[in-house]
Formats: C-alpha cells, sequence, structure tokens
C-alpha cells in the first residue's frame, strides 16, 4: 500500500508542566476521512493545530507526504523546511472570517498574497469555490451580514482556495443555530465525496456514521481507539469510549435528527 | 474689570498664529504615528534588546513632560553635543516623540484587541508574519484606534502651546506677548483659550462620534 498522506509519530505536547498529547501516533490514507471524538479538554483541537502547524511540539514529528512537517523542539535532527508549502487547510469553530473584507476578498487574499496569483485568476477562482458552497450571491457582501451557517462555508471556501490536500475541521458546527448545521456537514459531505482528505473533530455522530471511514477516540491526551464507524458505535473496544458515546446519546437525546 | 473691548482689536494678532499651531501639531502626530507601528510591532514581539528599547523609548516619554525635552533640546543640545536645531524642528521633534510612545501604546492595544482566531486563520493560509499584521490584523485595529488617536490629537493641539516658551509665534506665544505689551492677561488669555476650544471642540466630537461607531458596527466575527 502507498505511503499514508499523514503520519503524526509519537507526538508530545505540552504547555508547562500539563501534556496535552502524550505519544500520540495516527496516520491518515489520502482520500480518508477521519473523525476524532472524545471529551472536552481531551487534546483534539491541539491534535489539529499541532498538524496546522499553529503550535509547537515538543516530542514526535509529523510528515506530510512523506516529508518532515513539524519535529519535537526537544528532540535532535534536523529542522523542516518551513517553506513545505500550505498543504493544509483549516475551518475553525469561530470562522475567523476576516471582518473588514469582502467574501470575496477572503478567499482571493491568501492566493494573490502567498501565491502570487494574479487578480483576476484568483477571482475567478473564488466563483468556483463559492458555487460549490452554494454562496455565489454572497461574493461582495461582508461576513457580519452572513448566517453562521453562510460564514462557515466560506471559511471552507477560504480554506480550498489554496488548494490544500488535507482539511482540518475543528467542531465546525459547534457554534450554529441547529438549522444551520446541516447546510455546513452538507458542504463537507461534497468535499468527502471528491476524494478530500479530512480530519474532522466532531460530536455529529450521524455525520462520523455517513462520511467517516474511521473514527478515533481520544481521552486525556492520548488516542484510546480506532475503528470504523459502525464497529465503534456498535461494540467499542474499550470501557472508555463506552462510557463517552453512551453519555453523548443520552445528552443528544430527544434532539436527534438524522442528517 | 474686564475690558475685552481694550484687547479684542488685537484679536487678529493671535489668528495669525493659528497656521503654525496646526503645522506643528500636523507634523507632530504624523511623525510621532508613523514612528509608533514599528515601536509597538517590536515592543509586542518580544525581540531580545530591542523590545526593550522600545519599552524602554515608551516609559520615557511616558513618564517625562515634553516641555523638558524642547528645553533640553533647543538650549542644552547646542551646548552638550554642538547641535544646533531651528524651534520648529525642536517643538516638533519633541511632540513627535512623546506622541510616539502614546500612539505606540494605543497601537499596541489595538494589536491585541484582534482575536488570535485571526492570527491563526491566516497563518494556516499560509501568510508571513508581516503579511497577517498587514493585512488582516492592522486593518482591524485601525477602526479600533481611531477614537483613541483622536483623543490623542486633541491633546496634541494643546500641548503645542509649549513652542511659546522658546518664542515660536504661535498662538500662545502671540498671546503672551500681546498680554505684556497691553497689561491686559487676563482677556487676552481668555481670547487664546478661545481659539484653543474653537479648534479643539470638532475634534472632540469627532472623538466621540467614532467611539460610539466602534462600540455599535464593528465586531470581528
Ligand atoms: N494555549 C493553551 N495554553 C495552555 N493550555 C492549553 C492551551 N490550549 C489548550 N490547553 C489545554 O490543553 C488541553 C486540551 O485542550 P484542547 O486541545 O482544546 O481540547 P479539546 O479540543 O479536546 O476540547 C486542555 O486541558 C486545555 O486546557
Ligand atoms: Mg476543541
Amino acid at each position: 500500500m502507498a505511503e499514508p498522506l499523514v503520519v503524526i509519530d509519537r507526538v508530545v505536547k505540552r504547555y508547562g508542566a500539563e501534556t496535552v498529547l502524550d505519544r500520540v501516533s495516527l496516520e491518515v490514507r489520502t482520500g480518508q476521512v477521519m473523525v476524532v471524538i472524545g471529551p472536552s479538554g481531551s487534546g483534539k483541537s491541539t491534535l489539529l493545530r499541532c498538524l496546522a502547524r499553529l503550535e509547537p511540539i515538543q516530542k514526535g514529528r509529523i510528515l506530510i507526504d512523506g516529508v518532515l512537517s513539524a519535529k519535537g523542539t526537544e528532540d535532535e535532527g534536523p529542522a523542516p523546511d518551513k517553506t513545505g508549502g500550505h498543504d493544509i487547510g483549516m475551518v475553525f469553530q469561530s470562522f475567523n472570517l476576516f471582518p473588514h473584507l469582502t467574501v470575496m476578498e477572503n478567499i482571493t487574499l491568501a492566493p494573490r498574497r502567498v501565491r502570487g496569483m494574479a487578480a483576476a485568476e484568483a477571482e475567478t477562482q473564488a466563483i468556483e469555490l463559492l458555487r460549490r458552497v452554494g454562496l455565489e450571491d454572497k461574493r461582495d457582501v461582508h461576513p457580519a451580514r452572513l448566517s453562521g451557517g453562510q460564514q462557515q462555508r466560506a471559511a471552507i471556501a477560504r480554506a480550498l482556495a489554496m488548494r490544500p490536500r488535507i482539511m482540518l475541521f475543528d467542531e465546525v458546527t459547534s457554534a450554529l443555530d441547529p438549522e444551520l448545521v446541516g447546510e455546513v456537514l452538507k458542504t463537507m459531505r461534497g468535499l468527502a465525496e471528491q476524494g478530500m482528505t479530512m480530519l474532522v473533530v466532531t460530536h455529529e455522530m450521524g455525520f462520523a456514521r455517513d462520511v467517516a471511514d474511521d473514527v478515533v477516540f481520544m481521552d486525556r491526551g492520548a488516542i484510546v481507539e480506532r475503528a470504523p464507524p459502525d464497529r465503534i458505535f456498535s461494540q467499542p473496544a474499550e470501557a472508555r469510549t463506552r462510557a463517552f458515546l453512551e453519555r453523548l446519546l443520552e445528552r443528544e437525546g430527544g434532539t436527534r435528527r438524522e442528517r | 474689570m474686564f475690558r475685552f473691548e481694550a484687547v479684542i482689536g488685537d484679536f487678529p494678532v493671535l489668528l495669525l498664529g493659528i497656521p503654525l499651531t496646526l503645522g506643528l501639531t500636523f507634523a507632530a502626530f504624523v511623525v510621532g504615528t508613523v514612528a509608533a507601528l514599528p515601536i509597538a510591532v517590536v515592543r509586542i514581539a518580544r525581540i531580545p534588546v530591542v523590545s526593550q528599547v522600545a519599552l524602554a523609548w515608551i516609559e520615557f516619554f511616558r513618564t517625562t513632560p515634553p516641555l523638558m525635552h524642547i528645553v533640553w533640546a533647543y538650549y542644552a543640545l547646542p551646548v552638550v553635543a554642538d547641535i544646533k536645531l531651528d524651534a520648529f524642528t525642536v517643538v516638533t521633534g519633541a511632540l513627535a516623540c512623546s506622541t510616539s510612545a502614546q500612539m505606540a501604546e494605543i497601537f499596541r492595544g489595538g494589536i491585541l484587541a484582534v482575536p488570535r482566531g485571526q492570527w491563526d486563520a491566516s497563518q494556516v493560509l499560509g501568510l508571513a508574519h508581516w503579511q497577517r499584521l498587514w493585512w488582516v490584523v492592522l486593518p482591524q485595529t485601525l477602526r479600533l484606534i481611531l477614537a483613541p488617536s483622536c483623543n490623542t490629537l486633541v491633546s496634541l493641539l494643546k500641548q503645542s502651546s509649549l513652542a511659546a516658551v522658546i518664542a515660536l509665534p504661535e498662538i500662545m506665544n502671540r498671546g503672551w506677548i500681546l498680554a505684556s505689551e497691553t497689561f491686559r492677561p487676563i482677556e487676552v488669555l481668555t481670547l487664546v483659550a478661545f481659539i484653543y476650544f474653537v479648534l479643539t471642540w470638532p475634534l472632540v466630537l469627532l472623538s466621540a462620534a467614532l467611539e460610539r461607531q466602534s462600540s455599535l458596527a464593528f465586531r470581528s466575527d
């Protein structure tokens, strides 16, 4: 089999004395959709942020397509090549669109300033992306004028504009009104169908069941279990996983919708 | 007891000082603000030595009176270092220095007020540090600092009256001279105050309007 697109190898991440990621290892193949679940504070966001190079790691290494992307600051060896590229896109719970720019400008900023793409070309690409996320009529609007679901779809389009090979989603529907969750999940499903490699932190179990190739359960900075969704939901191998899923289903209780 | 009619004929003499007052204010504000941005950026960046120098600069000019800087630069610099500067340059320079310290702190507050998610999102998109600052953070900072910058401009306009001590014929200096010539200091200085009021009042209104606007309209995500 081909080498995994993402290799996370015994990564240790600490904030001060607190170990937030404790020798986490994970591999993701091209085109795979990996859903990460786990209780609050278990290190899910931190894992994505380390992958996106937003946080340095203390030990271990991260490889993207066989190329060193991050390396423990406490480890020996050569530092990763910083010019490595923009192979990772990330979407955040709080959207983080640039409020002073229109939707179009949000999407074209990085292609123009980082890739040096001509304005016309960047806009052509942006229009195509806006069509993909269903916002073609919002190109000249500022983010504050959009609903949460529209903002999040614009944020997805912005990330895609750099043509990443891996997309990271950190609880991207958690800040949304319930009726707006579906439109964002639909956009993500579309991406998955087109073969995008995705790491998705979410509590949307319907999405995990339908779209994920594998579900990873994290607890206290470690990966407890990794399995295909049907197996992890019906017969989790670990007691901690089962306890977490039971609590989750209980909480969702009557409000569960099929998505 | 007050006899404004005795000095009102000389009112135009005071008005002739307005261009110089505005010129000093404007020059000091532009120079000070342009200098403030790199000082603030360096101060935030925590670069060894350089950040400390920026901090020392800010603290020095925030804690010492501009009158001292003016007097020192005008009277001591020629003796100590054989540097002779004209009065306009001395006042502009001294006021620009304190403005740079004040504006640097305003910039710093404005930069730090931009949510961390804005830095994160632009970093993952591949923007270099200075690009994140220039294209994403500073435009948002500017809207946040318009009102406090306007306040700085107001106090600067009043502080430009310090130029009177080294005989630059701006409004205050003309007032002093007129007061001693007419022996009517109270009346003359009241007129002087009136001119400053007319010049600063629109800025005060503008500042209040900006404050209202930025607290209402502009919210990030
Ligand atoms: N910037 C930070 N500084 C210090 N501690 C942090 C920081 N970010 C996260 N943590 C800590 O790391 C742990 C994991 O956080 P996080 O990755 O956000 O968890 P999750 O996303 O699974 O809820 C938490 O205990 C949190 O308090
Ligand atoms: Mg989180």
